[in-house]
């Protein structure tokens, strides 16, 4: 039994947009120039996205459930806590050893990726659009952990290198907290993610396995 | 009789809408005769909600004098029981509260130690300890036989009777007044009966609806002080206030209250 209900959830999303406005627009252009960033080899730009994603984590992680999540949610404070676990973790292994490189692909994880994608920057907002209270209400990268965890999945599965699949780790596990946690608030939606985060898992790991029999898991 | 419970109900941000709302359903409980608002560090933003919603009444000219303040103490990971408590009389705007709990018996010991100094020195009038959902009852009993408690609060329904068994009569027995949380298991009992008639000899014990004759049931228990069922609706407020008046069921009364959903 969670201490809120939706229409708080919600609210609270809204409440933390309206503080910190116009940041959330940062947010969701920090989405889109991730996405424009991935390309074919090129290490800065690899460099760039890892950046994007280590600032949506830790906004995420310390401007949403450090300070205003946890005002109604005892829990925040741990979430806080693998949040930037998780930021720490993409700026080592991204920024640090720019170890990653991103692509687009005519594949199965190609198409999730781009599904998740179009999830994160605007099924997701107009999710929380819908619940009223306007552009503040809509839930987006780094102003929001669910908006994140999408977006950071999709970049994944466009990922060619080591890592994509220990670094899915955290997200997935939030793709289980969020289905839990709107489950319990009643929005039979939740059930998506959870299932989302298993494809992308299985997606990853058949990725990794194709890229090894090709000889190919270096960036 | 009726007090108010503010789990879920109060945690709602900083909404100002919906804390106006809140505001509104605490003042039908005052006008109504309500005193006794229970509530939690855990309970998120309550508290504070709680704090916002008295600053406002009394803004506005309502009459909370008749606050009964009770709150816990929760310290689930190596927080500080008495900042807590601190933090606590601040979000509510209160020097001193009527009664601390120590919630769901985490740390009971140390807390009931330090209550009870509070309690000696004048910070506080009453103590007492929390359960719920039908936990920890065999350890709770040994704190009500052992410990000076003024208050005890656990789960009670007319489906959940296991506190009848021992600690109701134990709170009997010692003079500990009884709080009941779940009187309505969240609204499940409400929602499991609803659609279904109720008994045609309801109107007697002054029924007319399944959350009175489901409240009314536990607080017609000798050994219960009140219950504290949360609500954000003024309606439902108003029906649960309307508990408190009218007919009590005896215990034959109650004992067909029991079979009749029994049988349903």
């Amino acid at each position: 039994m969670l201490p809120f209900t939706i229409e708080t959830y919600f609210s609270t999303i809204v409440q933390y947009n309206l503080a910190i406005w116009p940041a959330p627009l940062l947010g969701m252009a920090l989405a889109l120039a991730a996405l424009v960033l991935v390309g074919r080899t090129h290490a800065a730009r690899a460099r760039w996205i890892g950046m994007i994603l280590l600032v949506g984590w830790l906004w995420a992680g310390v401007g949403f459930h450090l300070f205003q999540f946890s005002q109604i949610n005892f829990a925040a404070p741990v979430y806080a806590g693998l949040f930037v676990m998780q930021a720490v973790l993409i700026g080592w292994l991204c920024v640090v050893r720019n170890a990653l490189s991103f692509r687009f692909a005519a594949n199965l994880p190609g198409a999730v990726a781009l599904f998740l994608a179009v999830l994160a920057l605007l099924i997701w907002p107009l999710v929380g659009f819908s619940a009223g209270a306007g552009l503040p209400a809509a839930p987006v990268f780094g102003a929001d952990p669910t908006a994140t965890v999408l977006l950071t999945l999709a970049l994944w599965l466009l990922a060619r290198g080591p890592g994509p699949l220990w670094l899915s780790v955290v997200p997935v596990l939030w793709t289980f907290v969020d289905g839990a946690t709107f489950l319990a608030l009643g929005a039979p939606f939740g059930l998506v993610f959870p299932v989302l985060g298993l494809v992308v898992v299985l997606l990853l790991v058949l990725k990794r396995q194709a890229e090894r029999s090709n000889g190919s898991g270096r960036k | 009789m009726i007090g108010m419970g503010t789990w879920v109900t109060f945690n709602v941000g900083e909404d100002a809408r919906t804390r106006a709302a809140r505001a509104e359903v605490l003042k039908t409980f005052f006008d109504l005769g309500g005193g006794m608002v229970d509530s939690s560090p855990m309970y998120g933003s309550a508290e504070d909600v709680i704090g916002w919603s008295l600053k406002h009444l009394k803004a506005n000219g309502a009459n909370t004098d008749g606050l009964f303040s009770a709150t816990k103490v929760w310290t689930p990971v190596f927080e500080d029981g008495e900042a807590q408590m601190a933090e606590s009389r601040a979000l509510w705007g209160l020097n001193r509260f009527d009664l601390m709990q120590v919630h769901n018996l985490v740390d009971w010991e140390e807390h009931l130690e330090t209550l009870a100094a509070d309690k000696q020195a004048g910070r506080l009038r009453y103590v007492g300890i929390t359960t719920s959902h039908g936990r920890r009852h065999r350890e709770f009993a040994e704190i009500m036989e052992s410990r000076p408690l003024d208050f005890v609060q656990f789960t009670y329904n007319i489906l959940d009777r296991e506190a009848e068994d021992r600690l109701l009569p134990l709170a009997a027995e010692r003079g500990i007044g009884v709080i009941v949380n779940r009187p309505f298991r969240r609204k499940s009992l409400i929602n499991q009966f609803a659609g279904k008639s109720l008994p045609d000899w309801a109107p007697e014990i002054g029924c007319t609806s399944w959350p009175q004759f489901l409240l009314k049931f536990v607080v017609s228990h000798p050994a219960v002080t009140c219950a504290i069922p949360a609500t954000s609706q003024v309606a439902h407020m108003v029906e649960n206030m309307g508990v408190g008046h009218g007919p009590m069921p005896d215990a034959a009364i109650r004992t067909r209250m029991v079979s009749y959903v029994e049988s349903l």
